[in-house]
This record gives structure tokens, sequence and C-alpha cells, in this order.
């Protein structure tokens, strides 16, 4: 693979990975390749193995940030495969009895297997243990998702229906209130103009009143519709494209 | 390498790295310049060096260099508080293994 191909592969591997974090990952690598120059780039090549390792370090990270995947807090995603590694190392050097380090080794190569992944390098299989535990994991919240969703489709759908009521109310009100202050104000004046001034000057200032409080209903309205609504849908979003992404890395 | 590097000390190694150049270093230089101390794959150091910089350990720049953009990566003040607590941690922890593995007073 040369690496024009590499970086097409990563770039279509993070589609679901927020547009700046996509651009400065592909950024990185970029320059990276030109950086190390046309002599390094075949060995780069092989020891970055795939896009989707690549990408699934860089998944592992943005879970990390978000602090969703405490456990990995302590443990980076390259850490298993220094556990991985040290134990290749030993059975090498015949430091431990050959059994249990054969037998931890067969462990992550049946892993490997499962996963779909068949490479010959043993002293990478922590990546492909990685992603099995990953894929329970997912398996688990989705499972706990389908259990629990009366509670959260009731509690989703009833914010929903309540913000819009909110907005729908507030706009009423508002149109309302202008109507009220308009035709108070109408009359007041008319009282003036024909003779009864106390009169007048109350049905007017009255309604100026409600005209105020109609524009303050307006500006809550506008609130409504232009900041909270979409600041919610924003919300909602986000939730998924994180679900969405965790799928993602169980491929 | 027998001996498991951490997420904290990887940072620690990275923060130093990066703080030995004035002038900032690269992405590329950063990888070579670790490798002198551990092994770690082409891979492993984006992760890293994206979070720190979104902790402001690191802050970034880029600089025209052969017609494109190269991203310099440079120590903060608060990078350099992070590192000198990790160079006092990692003085403390080493120096009491060292001690145990010597057959010292507490071995």
């Amino acid at each position: 693979m040369r690496r024009e191909e590499f970086i097409r592969q990563l770039e279509a591997l993070l589609q679901d990975v927020p547009e700046e974090e996509k651009r400065e990952a592909l950024s990185y690598y970029r320059s990276y390749f030109e950086d190390a120059g046309e002599e390094n780039e075949e060995r780069i090549l092989k020891e970055l193995e795939s896009p989707e390792k690549v990408a699934a370090t860089i998944k592992a990270d943005l879970g990390m940030d978000s602090r969703t995947a405490g456990e990995y807090t302590e443990h980076g995603f390259e850490d298993s495969r220094f556990e991985e590694k040290q134990e290749v190392d030993l059975r090498k050097g015949n430091v431990r009895g050959g059994k249990q380090a054969q037998a931890s080794t067969e462990k992550s190569r049946s892993a490997n297997r499962a996963d779909g992944v068949c490479k010959d390098d043993t002293e990478r299989d922590g990546a492909s243990v990685y992603r099995g535990r990953t894929a329970s994991e997912i398996a688990l919240i989705v499972f706990l998702l389908i259990l629990t969703s009366p509670v959260w489709i009731g509690a989703v759908g009833g914010i929903a229906g309540s913000v819009l009521g909110l907005a729908i109310s507030v706009v009423c009100i508002a149109g309302s209130f202008y109507i009220v202050g308009g035709v108070l104000v109408g009359i007041g004046i008319s009282q003036i103009v024909t003779g009864d001034l106390a009169i007048g000057l109350s049905l007017t200032g009255g309604g100026f009143l409600f005209l105020a409080l109609a524009i303050l209903a307006t500006i809550l309205s506008s609130w409504v519709c232009g900041k909270l609504i979409p600041w919610l849908c924003g919300l909602v979003k986000k939730l998924w494209r994180s679900l969405c992404s965790r799928k993602e890395e169980r491929a | 390498m027998v001996f498991n590097t951490g997420a904290a000390l990887l940072d620690a190694i990275v923060l130093a790295v990066v703080c030995k150049e004035e002038e900032g270093t690269y992405g590329y230089k950063i990888t070579q310049d670790v490798r002198k101390a551990i092994e770690v794959s082409e891979s492993t150091l984006y992760p890293v060096l994206r979070r720190l910089q979104k902790d402001d350990c690191l802050e970034v720049y880029d600089v025209e260099c052969g017609g494109r953009n190269r991203r310099y990566y440079k120590i903060t003040e608060r990078g350099i508080a992070q590192l000198n607590l990790y160079r006092t941690e990692w003085v403390n922890y080493s120096s009491k293994i060292t001690m145990l593995f010597s057959g010292g007073e507490s071995a």
C-alpha cells in the first residue's frame, strides 16, 4: 500500500469522528510521512500496520477524553500491546516456563481469529484483544438500551413535547397580549378625545402595560426557538453520534 | 521491553522530549526521540500529543517548510509544571525500586 492510499483509507475510516479531530489526525499523518521522507515510507507503513489500527487508536483516545471509558484512562490503548509483547519476549528468552507463556500467546491468537483479523505477527495482538473487550461492552450497552427503552422513549418524548408546548404557548401569549394591548390603547385614546380623560388615560396605560408584556414574551419565544430547541437537538445528535462511533469500533 | 509504559509515564517522556527543544519540535522527530528511550509504534504518539495539546500542556503552531506547513509542538508553562511533577514522582518511585532491587535496607 502506498501512503496516498493509506491516508485515503484513514480518511474514510474517520468519517464518524468530529471534523476537527479528523482534520488534525490526517494532517499529522500526512506531514509525518513527508518528514520521514520517501526512504522511510515502506518501514512506516509496515509499522502503522493498517489504517484500521490507526483509526482505532485515534477513536479509543477520543473515547477517553469524554471520560466514558474509565477503564482505559489508566491503561492506554497501546499498553495492552506492551503486555502481549512482554509475554512474547519472555517466551523467546525462555525466562518463564514454556507452557504458561505459550498458553497466553495461544489465547491472544484465538482472540485475534475471533475478530476476523488474520495476522502472523503475534506481537501486535493487543489491538484485537482490546477490540474484543469493547465489543462485549457495546453488546451490554445495546442490551440495556433495549431493556430500558420504555422508560427513555417516554422521557425523551415527554421532554420534547413539553419544550414544544412551551414554545407554542409563549408565542400565543405574545400574540394575544399584542392584540389586547393594541385594542386597549385604541379605546383609551378615543376616550381621551371624546372627553373622559381619567378612563381614557387608565385604559391607555393598561394597554401599554400589555404591549410591554407582549414584547417580553416575544423575547422569550425567540430565545426558546433560537437557542433552547437547537441546543436540545444538538445534544440528542451528539449522544447519537457517540453511540454510533462506538458501534463503528466494533466492526 | 519487559516493563509496561503506562499513560502517565508516556506523557512524561513526551513532555521531556518536547521540553528539550526550545524552538519546538514536530511529530516525526518526537517519535524518533522517544524511541531512543522506549519502544513505541509509529501510531502511539499522535493521541498522546493531541491529549497533551488539549490539556494545555503543549501548544502547536504551523511553520512553512518547503512549500507546506509543518506542525510544531512547544511546551507551555502548564506543561513544564506537569513535567516537574512527573520528575519528582519518578525520582521517588525509581529510587525506591532501585533500593529494593539492590538489596538495600527495605529488602
